[in-house]
């Protein structure tokens, strides 16, 4: 399959855009807010003011980085990774059509079904858990994920006790801290503030874990018009200075960890300000980001499969499917399976389920059209010759089951829907509670490590002071 | 077109320099300062907020005719002292502890000056002792609370607290907002609302202090 990827800026054009990336943080500079990280910065040839906590960052040194630095996974890297890392404050109940607030129980569900979908790699808990105390909810979700989930994950990191705390039972699961370093447990969002800030916390936390190897996706979110230029180009610009004033850091750290560039973007609703999850100049941004974290070398991590829908109709669909499919095209190694509803009001569990249906489509269409001598299928062609047909063919029987098949997509014809219609979020409930109904969460770890992660977590509960 | 209709069309077409111009020139005519707030300033800005209520203005134009008024204002406002004019309310506000995110409390307090409340900002990563020293210097009719992150919208119940442990729970209105905030939320940490956006937040102060 020759695969020519979707380009929306030309090669001229994203040596520009990286042009004003390093200019901005060699002339406007990057605010580390904290002084460990500019004394760091200040040894490897930055500029730096204490008072301001800002460090002007070379070219030369950010060239140094990119390449030195190592990506996540090769670009072009197949199959792609469809994740779920969503992870809202709200479960969206269909039953109710009402949001509410994530519990502990709303995450095993979210884990268990990532578990069953078939097309989803990488697993969240989906909402952060509000019945436990909030501050340190980061570890309830870790906890769930390293002993629950098959597949891998990504969560978040609060603060540099919870970094440490991971940390602990991430050595737990692999064995050791050499295990750790070369597996690929912890996968940290580092978000810079926009515009060109990252905080103390952040900071700290990069340290623990890029001391350790562990994957890094930067994950700024510059949003056009408010936090960015109201202007495409620009913001993609502030958006990459942003990526590669962590990834500097990373290197003068002297870190190993992967890394992926992107992040999600934000447009912006000019109107009131607010965030916009979905829209045509969002994939357009996205599509600039991936092509400038590939140009650079490293797997981008950007976002799609988001909606500003409130229900699933087809504003959703198309949200969906339009920014999955266009980053599909354009070669991104990271498609979105968000099960986020409503402009990020919260997750929504036969949203995933939908998602999934269509990442299934996008794995058979990245596979392409294998032509060979089997393919091509001449000598069936010769032997049915004309006017026959090919259902009893040998050929056939081995190829029969090459298809894709519909889950909750309906393929019906139009009475035998009618005569008992389903629609799309019924089936995707049906589907939810089956998974649900016939599947208990398995521990995924021994019950010695599984009472590990419990007494780190106890731990932490009673040092916080907490129930 | 007399000079308080140029004052009220300079806030509507988002020029900030020309208000103040306009401004001196009609304090240096003799008008009076509070017909110069009521007939120029704020005649503008009432109809740039029933045009942003109808979509026809955006974020950016309306924050640029806000500063119109509020550098306005600043330019007739040593001369107010005596006159007996009264702002429609005084409010402290900031994001709280822990976070560093400041855009969106940064629109609010645009649209909240713009509509003609003093509002004094106490920036980012506000401990609760920081709110509760300001609200005793400042007294303060509403304190607004902004959070970004799911970690720091915490601090919020924290600060209602320290409001409450130091009396000063009663004398004042309290309201939230931020991407990880809800109603809900508003009303389990014992807030008085809760705005979506920045166009809901100035009609929440609206309402709460007309009640």
């Amino acid at each position: 399959m020759i695969f020519n990827k979707l380009d929306v800026v030309s090669n001229q054009e994203i040596e520009r855009i990286l042009d004003t990336s390093y200019r901005i943080l060699e002339e406007v500079g990057f605010k580390y807010e904290w002084d460990w990280a500019l004394e760091l910065l200040e040894k490897r040839g930055c500029k730096v003011d204490m008072a301001k906590q800002i460090a002007c960052v070379p070219r030369s040194l950010t060239l140094e980085a990119v390449a030195n630095m190592k990506p996540l996974a090769s670009p072009q890297d197949y199959p792609k990774i469809f994740w779920a890392p969503w992870i809202g404050m709200n479960i969206i109940d269909f039953e109710t059509k009402t949001k509410r607030a994530g519990t502990l129980n709303d995450c095993r569900n979210v884990i268990n079904l990532v578990n069953h979908l078939e097309n989803i790699s990488v697993s969240s808990t989906g909402v952060v858990p509000q019945d436990v105390p909030i501050e340190i909810s980061d570890i309830y979700m870790a906890e769930l994920l390293f002993k629950y989930s098959e597949k891998i994950v990504t969560t978040w990191t609060y603060t540099i006790e919870s970094a440490h705390d991971l940390v602990e039972m991430a050595k737990a699961v692999t064995g050791g801290e050499d295990e750790l370093r070369g597996s690929r447990m912890i996968n940290y969002l580092a978000e810079p503030v926009s515009p060109l800030k990252l905080s103390k916390h952040s900071l700290e936390i990069m340290k623990v874990y890029g001391e350790l190897d562990q994957p890094i996706n930067m994950g700024p979110m510059v949003q056009v018009g408010t936090t960015g230029p109201a202007t495409l180009a620009g913001s993609v610009a502030l958006q990459m200075a942003e990526n590669l004033a962590g990834l500097v850091y990373l290197y003068c750290l002297g870190s190993n960890s992967p890394m992926a560039l992107g992040g999600p973007m934000q447009t912006s609703d000019m109107r009131t300000g607010r965030c916009l999850y979905a829209a045509p100049e969002l994939s357009l941004i996205h599509l600039a980001l991936v092509a400038c974290a590939h140009h650079l070398g490293f797997m981008s991590g950007c976002t799609s499969g988001l909606t500003d829908s409130n229900c699933m109709d087809f504003q959703s669909g198309w949200d969906r499917g339009l920014s999955m499919m266009l980053l599909w095209a354009a070669g991104s190694e990271s498609i979105g399976m968000r099960g986020e509803i409503g402009g990020g009001e919260g997750f929504c569990l036969e949203s995933l389920v939908v998602e999934n249906e269509m990442g299934g489509m996008l794995r058979v269409l990245s596979e392409g059209i294998l032509v060979n001598d089997d393919t091509l299928a001449l000598d069936v062609i010769e032997k049915v010759g004309i006017g026959g047909n090919y259902l009893m063919e040998k050929h056939t029987m081995r190829h029969a089951r090459d298809f894709w098949q519909p889950g909750v997509f309906t393929q019906d014809t139009f009475d035998k829907y009618w005569s008992e219609p389903k629609p799309i979020e019924q089936r995707a409930r049906e589907r939810v509670e089956k998974i649900l109904s016939e599947n208990s969460l398995e521990l995924q770890v021994s019950e010695d490590i599984a009472a590990e992660i419990d007494r780190i977590v106890s731990r932490r509960v009673k040092a916080a002071g907490l129930q | 077109m007399s000079l308080l209709e140029k004052i009220k069309d300079s806030i509507i077409e988002m020029e900030p320099e020309l208000t103040v111009e306009l401004t001196q020139s009609a304090l240096a005519e003799g008008i009076a300062p509070m017909e110069i707030v009521a007939g120029g300033l704020i005649s503008g800005i009432e109809i740039v907020g029933v045009k942003f209520k109808n979509d026809e203005v955006f974020l950016p134009e309306v924050m640029m005719s806000a500063k119109a008024f509020k550098d306005g204002f600043a330019a007739v406002s040593p001369k107010l002292k005596d006159s007996g004019y009264e702002p429609k309310g005084r409010v402290l506000i900031s994001s709280v502890k822990g976070d560093i995110h400041d855009i969106g409390k940064n629109i609010v307090i645009a649209l909240l000056q713009g509509n003609g409340y003093e509002v004094h900002d106490a920036g980012v990563d506000a401990p609760p002792e920081r709110f509760v020293d300001m609200v005793r210097e400042i007294k303060p009719n509403v304190v607004g609370m902004s959070a970004l992150l799911t970690t720091t919208m915490a601090f919020m119940r924290d600060t209602v607290s320290a409001l409450k442990d130091a009396g000063l729970r009663d004398s004042l209105k309290i309201i939230v907002g931020g991407a990880p905030v809800s109603a809900d939320f508003a009303k389990e940490i014992g807030a008085d609302g809760y705005g979506e956006d920045a166009g809901e937040a100035v009609d929440l102060v609206k309402s709460l202090l007309a009640s």
